[in-house]
């Protein structure tokens, strides 16, 4: 569950700059969000809240049972596990293979060998790149980059994934297979939140939007996608 | 693979990835290791030396002729100060003074009286309270005049503080730019690695975990560098050993036993250069990473 209470981010540059105006949100678990809003509308500050990469000025924001405004700095990482974050520049590391990509989320939080074999071959297949698993990202097109970044980010079986921006690097036509991918991730129970500028996949998709602008919540609620009547 | 070997794995990888550095912080890390190592060495030798010249640093001790020669024996032997005590008889000490001034023989020879008194040679325990003891053997009853070298303790004990000082500023300053020049390497490996960095922090590594590889890579550099350290040390300290006992008898002729062979110091100076690289290696990955990986 994520929820955000009366949440005010304001940062100092020079002059005031308010980030996030008490926004309120409550994300219930096995849900699919998107968060739209233009540049500047608050969607870095609110994903950098979801991972304590920053605290918020006021407010309170829990994430997986964790009070992120009190949380201690030894228990971060510890929190981090508990949610797949899918970057909007992928961040693979080109020296690792898919495979290695991959189980390399496993490796760094000290999860068996045992279960790396098990899991990381079953996200691959889940993704559709068990074919790909001995190539280097340098090798795999765009798309098959963001999939590897998704099975990255389910590799740990986490309670939420948020994506940044996923589809921001790749043909118009893939970004639908990276959302109908997450949408299947979201099948399994995994809570989804995907940020995204993009509109039309919006539409098509339809679901759970939250909307910012200037840093306020402006719209949250439930629309029919086009995918639906197809 | 095991975490633990992963983890080995990739602080060596990035020695390789950041070969340069590396070798520059192997360079300096050596040469700096070596002049520590040397001084250390030729502090040590200085030590030797010195003990061995504060043997030879003899008190003369000069006794009334009434004096009771065997309880005043007693007395200084009887101090905690005293090293070795010697006597020498009236008519030991005037041959001494014979075959020391030889043209002068005659004239000692046909001398009235023996003018020598009853002496005790006394060496100093320490050289450095060698007036205390000046004072002790002054009160004892019987001794009518103490002799001590004290400007030559003076000089003994100004060089050993003088090589003591050099040592330690040597010591402190090359250490000091060991741990910068390895820091900059760490700093360089972190920002090579920031992408994994950033995976490893979103993903829930903990900051030990992100930061064993950058030990690893900073206490390999230190440890290679010990280990050249020591190869180059015993190469110069045989050399100068060799070169001082070819040809000439000098140390004997001045009362001194050999200095130390770096054979009697092989394994404590290896076991010193690399634990003292891994020292400084992990110090300067400490200074690096506390720096860019808070939080």
């Amino acid at each position: 569950m994520v929820e955000l209470k009366n949440v005010d981010v304001h940062y100092k540059d020079g002059r005031k700059v308010d980030a996030l105006n008490d926004v309120n949100i409550r994300i219930e678990d096995g849900e699919f969000v998107f968060i739209v809003g233009d540049s500047g509308a608050g969607k870095s500050t609110l994903l950098k809240l979801l991972t304590r990469e920053i605290v918020p000025t006021s407010g309170r924001v829990f994430v997986n049972g964790y009070n992120l405004s009190k949380i201690k700095n030894k228990k971060i990482p510890y929190f981090r596990r508990s949610i797949g974050m899918i970057f909007q520049d992928l961040r693979l590391i080109p020296d690792l293979n898919v495979y290695e990509n991959v189980a390399f989320v496993l490796r760094v939080t000290n999860r068996p060998k045992r279960e790396i074999r098990h899991r990381v071959p079953y996200v691959l297949n889940l993704v559709k790149l068990a074919d790909r698993a001995k190539m280097f990202p340098g090798k795999l097109s765009g798309g098959e980059m963001q999939r590897v970044a998704i099975a990255r980010a389910f590799a740990s079986n986490p309670g939420l994934i948020i994506a940044d921006e996923p589809t921001a690097n790749i043909d118009p036509a893939l970004s639908y297979d990276i959302v109908k991918l997450l949408k299947e991730i979201n099948k399994c129970g995994t809570t989804v939140i995907m940020v995204t500028h993009e509109h039309s996949l919006v539409e098509y998709f339809g679901g759970r939007i939250i909307s910012l602008k200037a840093g306020e919540v402006v719209f949250d609620d439930y629309i029919g996608g086009t995918a639906e009547d197809e | 693979m095991s975490n633990f070997s992963y983890l080995i794995k990739q602080g060596i990888k990035s020695v390789w990835r950041n070969r340069f550095m590396s070798f520059a912080g192997f360079c300096v890390l050596t040469v700096s290791m070596l002049l520590v190592g040397l001084s250390g060495l030729v502090m040590l030798d200085c030590e030797i030396i010195l003990a061995n010249v504060s043997d030879q640093n003899e008190i003369s001790v000069y006794l009334n002729d009434d004096a009771d020669i065997e309880k005043v024996g007693e007395q200084i032997k009887s101090s905690s100060l005293a090293g070795s005590v010697r006597y020498i008889s009236p008519e030991d000490g005037l041959q001494q003074m014979i075959e020391s001034y030889e043209e002068q023989r005659t004239l000692f020879e046909n001398l009235p009286y023996n003018p020598v008194p009853p002496t005790y040679m006394v060496t100093a325990n320490d050289i450095d309270r060698i007036s205390e003891l000046t004072a002790t053997l002054t009160s004892i009853d019987g001794v009518y005049k103490v002799n001590a070298p004290m400007d030559f303790a003076k000089f003994i004990r100004d060089i050993r503080t003088a090589f003591t000082v050099v040592g330690l500023v040597l010591i402190a300053a090359l250490g000091t730019v060991s741990v910068i020049i390895i820091a900059n390497t760490t700093r360089l490996s972190v920002f090579a690695r920031r992408k994994e960095i950033s995976i490893m922090r979103a993903v829930g590594a903990t900051n030990g975990f992100i930061k064993t590889p950058f030990f690893v890579e900073g206490m390999f550099i230190g440890l290679i560098s010990g280990v050249a350290s020591w190869l180059l040390t015993k190469l110069i300290y045989e050399r100068i050993y060799d070169m001082l006992y070819s040809g000439f008898q000098m140390w004997e002729a001045l009362g001194i036993s050999r200095i130390v062979s770096f054979d009697q110091l092989t394994w404590y100076v290896l076991l010193g250069y690399c634990v003292l690289g891994a020292i400084l290696g992990a110090i300067g990955t400490v200074v690096s990473t506390g720096k860019y990986l808070k939080g």
